[in-house]
């Protein structure tokens, strides 16, 4: 079974592919988090709380994960994500994303990757840098973004949550790094004559490695996630004061929350990218809409014996109490707040707190 | 509703065109353009404002708004350590952090850079696998089929021209921008680079350089050393346009903040029609503002075809005006035959300048060959070219930088059957 969500829509839908490649058997490097990360977004794509746009709700999930062991999602078995699949399977998904001009076409891509120069390619699970055309099992994104043209959806959101290094063999190697496999160029066969809007979210900057503790999820995908619980909504955009995730907000909100410590890349450098071209829509709408707080005392030993609150007119008020090794990162809806904190010593303190995404900190 | 006072206070040299979101209590957020001071209306109650920085910092404050309004401030300061161009565009140098004074979080120290060598006894330097030692520096100047190149530094005698301002971990070259404008510009970098296998290959590396950038704005390169690229010659180039308007949208850009750089987008075309309706001004400023609409709107056609016109020893200038004729296609047989037309002449031409060129000229002459029934040799020559300069060039970079094998330089007057890489 690919197809894990089908829920027919009267207007336009989303139409995902979800590819997480966890396991290549001619390859040393373990990649299981590539597939957890997968199903972490498939989860989330499907979830009541997780994906929500009124104008363009989840049509359908097309999802293929190859790890050492069998997936299954709903209790069936999840098909791998090797090059005869793509092929086939990415027809299915192109066509249905095709089928309205205001349908979202999203590709999720976790797994290995490379670059070589501007030309990027995605490593399926049949990868072998040993045989003779190893990026026959490769998807090369730079062609596969030229031919999604093809595809009558205006909207298209892609995330690449894989590495960006060049390996040395890689430079030398004769010819283009493999074929967009499902997405054909062609000018003359455009089903639609309007601008596409799309929009690409890399897990790195070139020359990055994509992160992952062993046993969990990617850190972009965790990050991402967590951006689009609320951080990367804003209502500056919007006519009705509606937080709304647009492409252009996911990227620096990460970097934000990045900044404010409220999600980390701790293994090494990681810088989440935005590429694209795009004017500027509607992704999604969070529901509920959060904004984390990280509260703390400038001294991280008071920190660890004190008692933060938070309250506000709109939410019933939140606190958190000692004891604690870190600074208490709290999920609040936006509003003006008050910010208080009582010391292992009895002082006290408050503070009034505009929130707002992507996120904000509270030093005492 | 009482007045929000905007101000950012302290180096009267900046001026630059930043972006605010005043997010008030009681009113969705909303975007403000601020130079020095710009001043709106907005409910009582708290606000918080967001200064958005071209380096990709944001940095916050709250304020208190009362009957007789409120003020919210953000303090520059002039600091030795950076440029005035550092400060304007450099997300890469990040130099706003020792500049601006506001709420942001704290930051671990970055690791020092390197320090380059500076001098021929540096050779010595320790350097680890995949660098080499540059060992020489000029700048080229192109014009019809002949290059000429004006060394700025030479290893084997440690001698470095005056045009370089030398620190022990940068270089910074200001460029005249009073040169002939059909003269093409590249910083040449030599080296002998070691691969993981132990294998040496002498390399160089083309910097294409935004020149002349005419008006009262110019052009500065910030070298860097740079070990993070394999087999690359061990330089990092910062190539800052001085210009108060384009400068930060390039900054918004670079760093990721496209919201932002959608918000300048009025003054980007503002600028970018400036230049175009006074002629021959400033042809890449006006190449600058055409990617800058193509990356957050849409010029338009007359506009780029005039640009093309115009500027056809620019790439970038056919370059532009292809993509928009491509994005959207409008499916006539005619508007295929001018993008292909612009797109050859592109690759003709030499390397596009920037490199967003780059990557529109690789898509466009794929669109362009695969819709075509019959080959076109000098389509699958440009094609060809263009790849072999894709698959060379660092893709971080706002200006095409391009490792080539060896010291031959063909390749930068464009395409024919031998000007490979």
């Amino acid at each position: 079974m690919t197809l894990v969500a089908n829920r027919p829509t009267n207007g336009p839908g989303l139409h995902a592919f979800v590819v997480g490649v966890g396991h290549y058997p001619s390859m040393p490097e373990p990649a299981g988090p590539a597939a957890r990360s997968a199903l972490a977004f498939t989860r989330w794509l499907s979830e009541k709380s997780g994906y929500n746009n009124p104008t363009c709700p989840l049509a359908t999930i097309e999802l293929l994960v190859s790890s050492k062991a069998a997936m299954q999602w709903g209790g069936a078995a999840v098909e791998p994500a090797n090059r005869d699949n793509i092929e086939t399977r990415g027809a299915e998904w192109l066509k249905r994303a095709g089928s309205h001009e205001d349908n979202i076409a999203l590709l999720y891509f976790a797994g290995h990757g490379v670059e070589r120069g501007l030309e990027t390619a995605l490593l399926l699970e049949g990868f072998n840098p040993q045989s003779a055309s190893p990026f026959s099992h490769a998807i090369n994104f730079t062609e596969f973004l030229g031919g999604m043209e093809s595809c009558a959806a205006r909207k298209q959101v892609f995330v690449v949550d894989a590495c960006r290094e060049t390996p040395s063999w890689v430079i030398g190697f004769p010819g283009a790094l493999g074929d967009g496999k499902i997405a054909a160029r062609n000018l003359f066969d455009r089903p639609s004559m309007r601008a596409r809007d799309y929009a690409v979210w890399m897990a790195a900057a070139a020359d990055q490695k994509a992160w992952a503790p062993p046993d969990g999820q990617n850190f972009f995908t965790t990050a991402l996630l967590r951006a689009l619980s609320g951080p990367a909504a804003d209502d500056r955009s919007s006519d009705d004061g509606t937080f709304e995730v647009r492409p252009e907000f996911v990227a620096s909100s990460i970097a934000r929350l990045t900044e404010l410590g409220v999600v980390e890349f701790p293994v090494g450098p990681q810088q989440p990218q935005l590429t694209g071209h795009f004017s500027t829509f509607v992704f999604h709408v969070p529901a509920p809409m959060v904004v984390p707080v990280r509260i703390g005392c400038e001294d991280a030993a008071q920190t660890s014996s004190a008692a933060f609150e938070v309250k506000s007119a709109t939410f019933d008020p939140q606190r958190s109490d000692p004891p604690r090794d870190r600074d208490w990162i709290v999920d609040v809806a936006p509003t003006d707040a008050t910010v208080s904190v009582k010391l292992a010593s009895g002082a006290s303190s408050s503070k009034s707190l505009r929130v707002a995404p992507p996120a904000r900190r509270v030093r005492f | 509703m009482p007045p929000l006072i905007l101000s950012i206070e302290g180096d009267e040299s900046a001026n630059l065109a930043l972006v605010a979101v005043v997010r008030p209590s009681s009113e969705k957020a909303r975007t403000v353009i601020v130079r020095r001071e710009e001043t709106i209306d907005v409910p009582l109650g708290r606000a918080l404002v967001e200064l958005r920085l071209p380096s990709g910092r944001v940095l916050t404050t709250e304020v208190n708004v009362a009957e007789a309004g409120a003020k919210a401030s953000f303090v520059t300061e002039k600091s030795e350590k950076a440029t005035e161009l550092e400060r304007l565009v450099s997300p890469k140098a990040r130099p706003f952090d020792d500049l601006f004074r506001g709420e942001m979080a704290p930051v671990p120290p970055a690791p020092p850079p390197p320090a380059f060598p500076v001098r021929a006894g540096d050779d010595d330097a320790p350097c680890g696998v995949g660098m080499g030692i540059v060992r020489s520096l000029g700048l080229a100047r192109c014009s019809d089929k002949n290059i000429d190149v004006t060394p700025l530094f030479d290893r084997s005698t440690g001698v470095a021209a005056d045009a370089l301002e030398r620190s022990k971990t940068s270089w910074t070259l200001r460029l005249d921008p009073h040169e002939n404008e059909a003269t093409r510009f590249a910083l040449l970098a030599t080296a002998e680079c070691t691969a993981a296998d132990g294998t040496t290959a002498e390399k160089t590396l083309a910097i294409l350089l935004p020149i002349p950038w005419r008006g009262s704005s110019g052009v500065d390169v910030v070298l860097r050393a740079d070990a993070s690229s394999a087999l690359s010659p061990p330089i990092d180039a910062d190539v800052l346009v001085r210009d108060r308007d384009v400068g930060p949208v390039l900054g918004y850009l670079a760093s990721g903040d496209v919201a932002s750089a959608m918000s300048l987008e009025p003054f980007v075309a503002n600028r970018a029609n400036q230049m175009l309706f006074s002629k021959m001004a400033n042809p890449m400023g006006a190449v600058v503002g055409a990617y800058c609409l193509l990356r957050v709107g849409s010029p338009e056609v007359a506009w780029t075809r005039n640009l093309a016109d115009m500027f056809s020893f620019i790439p970038d200038a056919s370059i532009v005006h292809a993509s928009r004729l491509l994005r959207p296609f409008d499916g006539k047989r005619e508007t295929f035959d001018e993008a292909k037309a612009a797109l050859v002449a592109a690759a003709a031409a030499g390397p596009p300048i920037f490199t967003d060129g780059l990557r529109w000229l690789v898509d466009g002459l794929a669109d362009v060959r695969a819709s075509m029934k019959e080959a076109d040799p000098k389509v699958d020559a440009a094609l060809a070219y263009a790849r072999s300069l894709s698959a060379r060039a660092r893709p971080r970079e706002l200006v095409t930088n391009v490792v080539g094998d060896g010291t031959s330089l063909d390749w930068l007057f464009g395409f024919d059957t031998t000007n490979r890489i």
